[in-house]
């Protein structure tokens, strides 16, 4: 009986445990150009969105077998990357700085300003609730619940947030002569 | 259902997120109702737009896959060398030696292997998921896409693959680096074949080819000298590796 015991335990030992590798660069790794998109937006300055991507991969990771085979595995990357900015802040309050690539877009000429150019800056100047509800639903394509999970709000402020940044953000556009070429 | 519920409910009604009774009710309404059909094409449109616009100004994230895929690598070995089992420590002593022989190209690798998987991502994204409407199909938004992306004449004709037809084409970002993507129809088959002028493009990539890219699909990566791109399909369906390797020979 012990001897079974003994024996049970060492062929436990040379057991690898389950390599998450391929599923994981599979699944979650394509997913890393949006969160860095999202992280820019919540830090701001491109050096420290690359360590909270990176911290966020690699604790995606750590914990690959906890994720729910099947679900969206976006979604659970960008709950991650939201908790893991939470808790940063919490540890350091500190003003959002402006990064130069937002000063370089301030001071171009306007005859060199694209349309997408005017769309993104139409965008920045929305509150950062709006930005945030509408990258995540509108360009991230997560759905309704997936982003209340990740902002930890409930479905409903997500939804009329979300109404209130599109409002917003063609109220924004309407003053230029884009939306006009756009009919949006 | 009234204008005011429509409004209501339009968010979850954008996300496709409403089913039963309420997508009836909701379609119905849209359908008796000019106004609220103007409204959700304009959120629609709106959408859209701002998604290309924030894609066309995606940072390049092949850094930050770079270290994450040492450390992932790292996190390995020191899982192997905790086995207390012979048959394991040859198998650790080839990978540390691997790693002292390679760690730049193993990584270089690894980043792009994660390109052809996003490439795959996208392409179900795309062709099953039906995610992005901002596609160019008709002759003239094809040909004035081809002049603004590429300077090659005649790219199109050249990279359609042997039986096959051109469909479509939109721009999409893949890991930070603007790609375009191109969709051929075979029958029933479609074939993706993602492109990026050398001149635009971060890393120059070797060819890789991946049998399993997820989602049913196989994917082949190519790079020559003056362009770089990957190839999609249905695994077993399409020969991905075969129409890479044409295009390596091509341009």
């Amino acid at each position: 009986m012990e001897l079974d015991d003994v024996k049970f335990v060492r062929g436990t030992s040379l057991t690898m445990p389950k390599d998450w590798t391929f599923e994981f660069e599979t699944v979650a790794l394509p997913h890393a150009g949006g969160l860095l998109r999202y992280a820019l937006h919540l830090e701001g300055e491109k050096a420290r969105a690359e360590d909270l991507v990176q911290e966020t991969l690699l604790s995606a990771w750590r914990h690959f077998h906890q994720f729910e085979q099947g679900t969206n595995c976006k979604a659970w990357l960008f709950q991650i990357l939201k908790n893991l900015h939470s808790k940063q802040m919490r540890r350091m309050i500190r003003k959002p700085e402006v990064s130069l690539e937002e000063d370089e877009s301030r001071l171009a000429a306007p005859e060199r300003i694209s349309a997408n150019q005017q769309v993104r800056d139409a965008f920045a100047r929305l509150t950062p609730e709006h930005q945030e509800v509408l990258q995540l639903a509108a360009v991230e394509g997560l759905g309704i619940r997936e982003v209340a999970d990740v902002l930890q709000v409930p479905q409903g402020t997500v939804m009329s947030r979300l109404s209130r940044a599109r409002a917003s953000l063609r109220s924004v556009l309407q003053t230029r002569a884009f939306v006009r070429k756009e009919g949006l | 259902m009234n204008c005011e519920s429509v409004q209501d409910l339009l968010p979850l009604y954008l996300a496709g997120e409403l089913t039963g009774e309420e997508l009836a009710g909701m379609q119905n309404h849209i359908d008796a109702c000019e106004a609220c059909m103007q409204s959700i094409s304009a959120d629609r449109q709106l959408d859209d737009v701002l998604r290309t616009a924030m894609l066309e100004h995606s940072s390049d994230v092949s850094g930050v896959l770079q270290r994450v895929h040492t450390e992932m690598a790292t996190s390995v070995w020191k899982r192997m060398l905790h086995v207390r089992s012979l048959r394991f420590a040859a198998l650790a002593a080839m990978v540390v030696l691997t790693a002292v022989l390679g760690v730049s190209s193993f990584r270089a690798h690894q980043v792009q292997r994660t390109m052809a998987l996003a490439a795959a991502d996208d392409h179900y994204s795309d062709l099953v998921l039906l995610r992005h409407p901002d596609w160019a199909y008709q002759p003239e938004d094809v040909a004035r896409f081809m002049l603004e992306e590429f300077s090659q004449q005649d790219l199109l004709a050249a990279i359609t693959p042997q039986g096959a037809r051109f469909e479509k084409v939109r721009l999409c970002n893949l890991g930070g680096a603007q790609y375009a993507h191109f969709v051929f129809r075979t029958g029933s088959t479609e074939t993706s074949v993602f492109l990026i002028p050398n001149g635009q493009a971060r890393n120059r990539n070797d060819a890789i080819h991946l049998a399993d890219a997820g989602h049913g699909l196989e994917a082949s990566g190519f790079s020559s000298a003056h362009m770089t791109g990957v190839v999609v399909g249905n695994k077993g369906q399409v020969q991905t590796q075969e129409i890479a390797n044409r295009m390596v020979g091509m341009f």
